[in-house]
């Protein structure tokens, strides 16, 4: 609902940005940067690391605004390359690596409930602890609400693979809530 | 009886997350994009200094042909001036109509208009009716518009050339001839048709032309063919045209519009 006044108000900012305007760049970096290192935090661990995927990802941002033609969102546009450059590191720091693994039949979706929602914090801790591989599909389908076919693509896997490692994935999340359930009860 | 579905609960809280980063993260951006201008600076310097480069010896170029062609024409005057001297002596008259043909243009095209119609008459080889120094100067005068160069032409004008003479005369004839031929064609085309279009003179002048061209072309000692050649063509294209339809007077005032018209 909002987003459409804001996508014309900073319009002319990144007219200004994509022709080296650095002060439109620095509003835009402002608006934009505390968001974009939450979702670079998603892939990458380290918060110094995810910093540095950030700005590379801005850099990459301010030199191809021109290639940006004010269709779609810009958060989205943004978005899709700050998940790309942390992809890449984390290829590049050999994080992500896939086995191919035999087809799990039953990958339908098994929604996990909880009895209280979790703090950001919580959520971070337990998506940390997961294994890169499972991770990154995990939150390229769950939070980023990309398709098997798109993160196939984008990992360079199998299908079959980004399924069975969602799959995997969602298993460990849940076996991480029966814990902390077990642990809270443990403790009442 | 669980109230939150997980995976909801992780794409709420993670979509608004937001993390602040540290405070000289936009520095240490900015001197990354300050490190990439430069470059592209550079490489305008670069694409400058080697179009600059290219100019120079695209000058360099031009203007060394230039001498060259120069120094051919000194040659060439020496070898003249000799010959020259001794027809000075020899047809003075010559030497006087020329002149005054080539100041007077009007006078020119009237003479020779009826040069023509009089070999047409006798069906003769023009040449031998029309005295040389007339004929001599419109073929003279577009040599001088192809050379370009004035201080030559002027030397040519006031002196005759033995060496020239074979084929200049020889040109005319082939030049005059033309005309003949084309004129005759036309008026026959004109008996055994009412009309003649315009296409059928274009055709003819196109013949006639081509012919003109080539003789031009394989006797002329000093054209510098692919420099020249669009002028030369422009030129013989234009002054023949003109004297065909002279010759064919008034009548054809419709065609020569149609074929101008055409060319527009």
């Amino acid at each position: 609902m909002k987003i459409i006044p804001l996508h014309k108000n900073y319009s002319k900012l990144i007219d200004k940005a994509s022709k080296g305007d650095r002060r439109a760049q620095h509003q835009l970096f402002e608006m934009f940067s505390p968001k974009m290192l939450g979702v670079c935090r998603q892939y990458v661990k380290n918060n110094d690391l995810a910093e540095e995927v950030m700005l590379s990802g801005f850099f990459k941002v301010f030199t191809h605004l021109v290639d940006f033609k004010n269709e779609g969102s810009f958060e989205g546009w943004i978005r899709r390359i700050m998940v790309n450059e942390s992809i890449s590191q984390l290829r590049k720091d050999k994080k992500l690596h896939f086995v191919s693994e035999a087809e799990i039949d039953n990958t339908t979706e098994h929604s996990t409930y909880i009895e209280t929602e979790l703090e950001t914090i919580e959520i971070q801790k337990m998506i940390d602890n997961l294994p890169d591989g499972y991770k990154t599909v995990f939150v390229l389908y769950a939070v980023e609400g990309y398709k098997h076919g798109e993160i196939a693509e984008l990992l360079q896997i199998s299908e079959n693979t980004s399924k069975t490692q969602l799959f995997k994935a969602r298993k460990m999340l849940q076996n991480m809530v029966k814990q902390q359930n077990n642990l809270s009860y443990g403790t009442l | 009886m669980a109230p939150y579905k997980l995976e909801d609960n992780i794409r709420e809280k993670l979509e608004a997350r937001e993390l602040k980063p540290s405070a000289d993260a936009w520095k240490k951006l900015q001197a990354k994009l300050d490190a990439e201008q430069p470059k592209k600076r550079n490489l305008f310097w670069y694409y400058a200094a080697a179009s600059f480069v290219g100019l120079l010896i695209a000058a360099s170029i031009f203007f060394s042909n230039n001498k060259i062609e120069k120094s051919n024409q000194i040659v060439n005057e020496k070898i003249e001036q000799p010959k020259v001297e001794k027809k000075d002596g020899i047809i003075p008259q010559t030497l006087q109509s020329q002149q005054a043909v080539s100041e007077e243009n009007t006078a020119e095209k009237n003479t020779e208009k009826k040069q023509i119609q009089n070999s047409n008459k006798t069906q003769l080889p023009p040449q031998i009716q029309i005295p040389n120094g007339t004929k001599k100067s419109t073929v003279d005068k577009k040599i001088e518009k192809t050379d370009a160069l004035a201080a030559e032409t002027e030397t040519k004008i006031k002196q005759p050339f033995k060496t020239e003479q074979p084929i200049l005369s020889n040109e005319e004839n082939i030049f005059n001839s033309k005309v003949d031929e084309v004129v005759a064609s036309v008026k026959k085309l004109q008996e055994i048709n009412t009309e003649v279009t315009a296409a059928e003179v274009e055709a003819l002048l196109k013949n006639a032309r081509r012919d003109i061209q080539n003789q031009r072309i394989l006797s002329s000692q000093k054209v510098d063919a692919t420099a020249l050649l669009e002028d030369v063509e422009w030129e013989l294209e234009k002054s023949f045209r003109d004297k065909v339809f002279d010759v064919l007077g008034e009548g054809f005032q419709k065609v020569r519009t149609a074929v101008s018209e055409r060319n527009d």
